[in-house]
């Protein structure tokens, strides 16, 4: 059954004592070298000249299939007020928004989105396109994808009817108190004022630290574990100053020093 | 029918005694074994970072952009690199009965080659990188590369040159084309323009210099990982087997088609890219016409044990060749499937390539490595300190690597496949990455797991061999492997 001859070829003297013998070639293993080149001859053929399937033809291909299966994906759903489409577009917005634009649009990571000033176009039109596509360099993600035309429609259309056209907020506005001296600039009162501190974390913070303080976008707060210290007075530091470079907001413009105090005491004492 | 040949251990030194260098053979095998912990120790480390990220200890240095390609540099230039060394180093002297051309060259290589990882290993974590993988030395080191080099091939070749012998075996060939076709590899990818100490820009752009780069790392694979270990199969798995090679023409034949077909099965990495069409489709054509030459070297390993498999129960350095052989025939398997586009498209930026890299880094590289250290210890030292030990280190080895791979090709499948589920409603079904990433976490785990025991198990052979060396051990311990000649 075997063609080998398992003789050896004698230059063992030449090659530190290993024989060689020189059997033939395993038939099966031809058979697959020769297989394989023609395969690979095929492939060549058929991928250019045969079914031509350039890049291009596959990826239009599949397009072309998918907007078959799913017509209405790649149009635009029109602008609709009727009461289920706001009210689903509210649902998405809380479920998918809040926590950059807050829950009444006024606005964080992202900016607000009651007033008059937009940067990307205020239109019916703009606003789809700006969820569709987002903007990555900023950090507005790309919704068209995850949510599809229609629910996108629904979110703009819910977004443009809460727009008040309201003046942008003027940087005057800024409270003149803000404390000099910036960073360094923690309120050394810890003392809760009247500010109810509960009330202005579901306000303000919820959306990203969530109601049971169990963390989401930002971190777990009831743990033990603290990344910029766990004292009542770091965290006024944390929630004054803010870590800008990992998204926490700077409260020091838009809340008192008690309601920070305050916010930080229901923090710092949260018991589930 | 069989003819039987029975191969003295000694025959080899039977000859005319040549005084061959065995200094430059034993400073390489402590290399080899040190760099074999370091690399794998990185390997572990970066592995546990992506199961549980504040390994990353928080600074810079050790945060896993930069540990991995220390990582790589070290297990594939360090381990692999100084593996080949070791086995050519003393097999050519053997095979062609004479010793090195030159001793002050074989040092000036040793040293310079271990004075270059030291520079990658101090380099790369401060982030001083080329950003291109597996060159991502930056423009000094490459040169000191190319240097140490073209030493190395002054020696080799002029040891083929001063040569006691006529015929060349079928190792050195292999040997030649890793020397040969490294050095035109490594200097064309980094052709660059420094503009500082410790900056350079590639004097290719875009697509040309992707092409390149792939060209590069994919025969990196080839004649850094593939050809040279072929040749240490050649000498050693016959040697350790003491039985005649299956067959020459065999050797021939696979040795001329995987040297050729290789050089064009770049592209593969650049499936689906800005690649022309036509180059990704060659890259993957001869991709697939890769696979029976491939095959023919894991062949002409198995085929040779023929009449000797009752020993490959008992000897451990065979077993490591076993296993090594079969990786090695798993890996060039799966490669080429994974060169057919719509498979990469699924595998491709999943943890299934990295599954597929470590079927042969570990299996292949890694165990061929092993058991090499293991044969020759005996013949350096006389002796083997703990015998049992390397049985034991075969099977955590052996445990290690299918955790590895079998946990990879599952978090691969899993990402390949979620990142492009599509619902009834025609949209993304995963839409969060992150939310992908999380269901890789136990996957991460059992890599760990599995790397972890690779590691233990090489850390046992460093121990082995030290006491190995230091004298220590029971002396009279049985060898598990084949006497020492003489
Ligand atoms: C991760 C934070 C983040 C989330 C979540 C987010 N946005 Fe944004 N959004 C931003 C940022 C940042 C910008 C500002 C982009 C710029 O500066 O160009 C922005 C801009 C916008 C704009 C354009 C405003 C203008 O002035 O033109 C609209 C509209 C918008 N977001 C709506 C939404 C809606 C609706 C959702 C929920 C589906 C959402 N965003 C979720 C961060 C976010
Ligand atoms: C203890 C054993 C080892 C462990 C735990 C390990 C772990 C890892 C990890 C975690 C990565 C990064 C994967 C990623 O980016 O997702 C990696 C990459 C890599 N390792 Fe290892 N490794 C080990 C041994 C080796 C050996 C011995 C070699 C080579 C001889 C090797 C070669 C590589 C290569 C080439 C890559 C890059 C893969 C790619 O880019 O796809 N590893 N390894
Ligand atoms: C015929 C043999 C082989 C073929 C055709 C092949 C093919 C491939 C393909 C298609 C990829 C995936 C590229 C991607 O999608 O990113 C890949 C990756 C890789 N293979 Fe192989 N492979 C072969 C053998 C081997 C062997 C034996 C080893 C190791 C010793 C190896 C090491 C690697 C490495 C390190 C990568 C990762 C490259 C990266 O960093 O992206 N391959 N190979």
């Amino acid at each position: 059954m075997s063609k080998n001859t398992d003789e050896v070829l004698g230059h063992a003297d030449e090659s530190d004592g290993i024989e060689e013998y020189d059997n033939p070639l395993p038939d099966w293993w031809i058979g697959l070298f020769f297989l394989t080149i023609i395969w690979g001859v095929w492939h060549i053929a058929d991928w250019h000249f045969i079914t031509p399937t350039s890049n291009e033809a596959h990826y239009e291909a599949e397009m072309a299939a998918a907007a078959e299966q799913w017509p209405d994906l790649g149009k635009k759903a029109e602008r609709d007020d009727s009461p289920e489409t706001l009210a689903l577009g509210k649902e998405l917005y809380t479920a998918n928004c809040v926590a950059c634009h807050m829950a009444d649009l006024s606005g964080g990571i992202g900016p607000n989105l009651k007033d008059s000033e937009w940067i990307h176009g205020g239109d019916y039109e703009s606003v789809v396109n700006t969820l569709t596509n987002g903007v990555a360099a900023k950090g507005m993600p790309a919704w068209g994808p995850v949510l599809g035309p229609k629910k996108v429609a629904a979110l703009a259309s819910y977004v443009l009817s809460e727009n008040t056209g309201e003046a942008p907020a003027a940087p005057a506005e800024e409270p003149a108190a803000a404390p000099e001296g910036g960073a360094e600039g923690t309120p050394t009162d810890v003392e809760a004022g009247p500010a109810d501190g509960k009330a202005i974390f579901e306000k303000n913070c919820v959306a990203c630290h969530k109601a049971d303080l169990s963390g989401l976008v930002g971190p777990n707060l009831k743990d033990d574990e603290w990344i910029h210290g766990g004292s009542l007075e770091e965290i006024v530091a944390t929630i004054t100053n803010g870590v800008p470079e990992k998204g926490m907001i700077s409260w020091k413009t838009q809340l008192s020093d008690e309601e920070i105090a305050a916010v930080a005491k229901y923090v710092f004492e949260y018991e589930d | 029918m069989n003819v039987h040949v029975t191969q003295p251990e000694t025959q080899g030194s039977a000859a005319p005694a040549v005084d061959y260098d065995e200094k430059i053979v034993k400073q390489f095998f402590t290399a080899t074994v040190v760099w074999a912990l370091v690399g794998m120790l990185a390997g572990v480390w970066v592995a546990l970072q992506l199961a549980w990220w504040p390994a990353n200890l928080d600074n810079p240095y050790t945060t896993f952009g930069r540990l991995r390609p220390l990582h790589t540099n070290a297990v594939i230039f360090a381990f692999a690199g100084n593996t080949v060394f070791l086995g050519i180093y003393h097999s050519m002297q053997r095979l062609l009965k004479t010793r090195m051309f030159s001793d002050a060259l074989s040092q000036f290589h040793f040293w310079g080659w271990q004075l270059i990882i030291v520079a990658a290993a101090l380099t790369l974590p401060f982030g001083h990188t080329q950003s291109k993988e597996y060159a991502e030395l930056i423009w000094p080191i490459d040169i000191a590369i190319a240097v140490v080099w073209v030493v190395f091939a002054i020696n080799f070749f002029g040891t083929i040159a001063i040569r006691k012998v006529k015929h060349l075996y079928v190792a050195i060939w292999f040997y030649m084309s890793f020397v040969l076709t490294v050095a035109v590899l490594h200097i064309v990818n980094n052709l660059s323009l420094p503009v500082s100490f410790t900056k350079s820009y590639p004097i290719y752009s875009g697509m040309t210099d992707a092409l390149v780069q792939w060209w590069y790392g994919h025969n990196a694979v080839a004649f850094f990982l593939t050809t040279p270990f072929l040749g240490l199969m050649y000498y050693y798995l016959p040697k350790a087997a003491n039985r005649p090679v299956f067959s020459y023409r065999l050797s021939i034949i696979h040795f001329w088609s995987l040297v050729f077909l290789y050089i064009w099965a770049g592209p593969h990495h650049l499936l689906y890219s800005a690649l022309p069409d036509w180059a990704q489709t060659v890259g993957a054509a001869f991709s697939i016409m890769l696979i029976a030459p491939s095959w023919g070297g894991m062949l002409n390993g198995l085929l040779t044990l023929r009449g000797a498999w009752d020993r490959v129960r008992t000897d451990p350095v065979l077993k490591f060749f076993v296993v090594a052989v079969s990786f090695y025939g798993m890996a060039t398997f799966e490669g080429p499937m994974m060169s057919i586009r719509p498979v990469n498209g699924l595998a491709h930026f999943t943890n299934w390539v990295v599954g597929h890299v470590h079927s042969g880094a570990l299996g292949w590289n890694g165990f061929m490595g092993f058991g090499i250290l293991y044969f020759l210890a005996p013949r350096i030292f006389g002796r083997i300190a703990k015998p049992s030990w390397v049985e034991t280190h075969f099977w955590l080895g052996t445990i290690g690597i299918v955790l590895y791979i079998v946990s990879m090709w599952s978090a691969g499948l899993t990402e390949g496949l979620m990142w492009r589920a599509v619902g009834e409603d025609g949209l993304l079904q995963y839409p969060n990455f992150v939310s992908i990433v999380d269901r890789l976490n136990l996957f991460y785990w059992i890599r760990f797991l599995g790397g972890a025991m690779y590691l233990v198990g090489a850390v046992m052979m460093a121990w082995n061999l030290w006491l190995t060396a230091r004298g220590g051990g029971s002396p009279d311990a049985e060898l598990p492997v084949a006497a020492p000649a003489k």
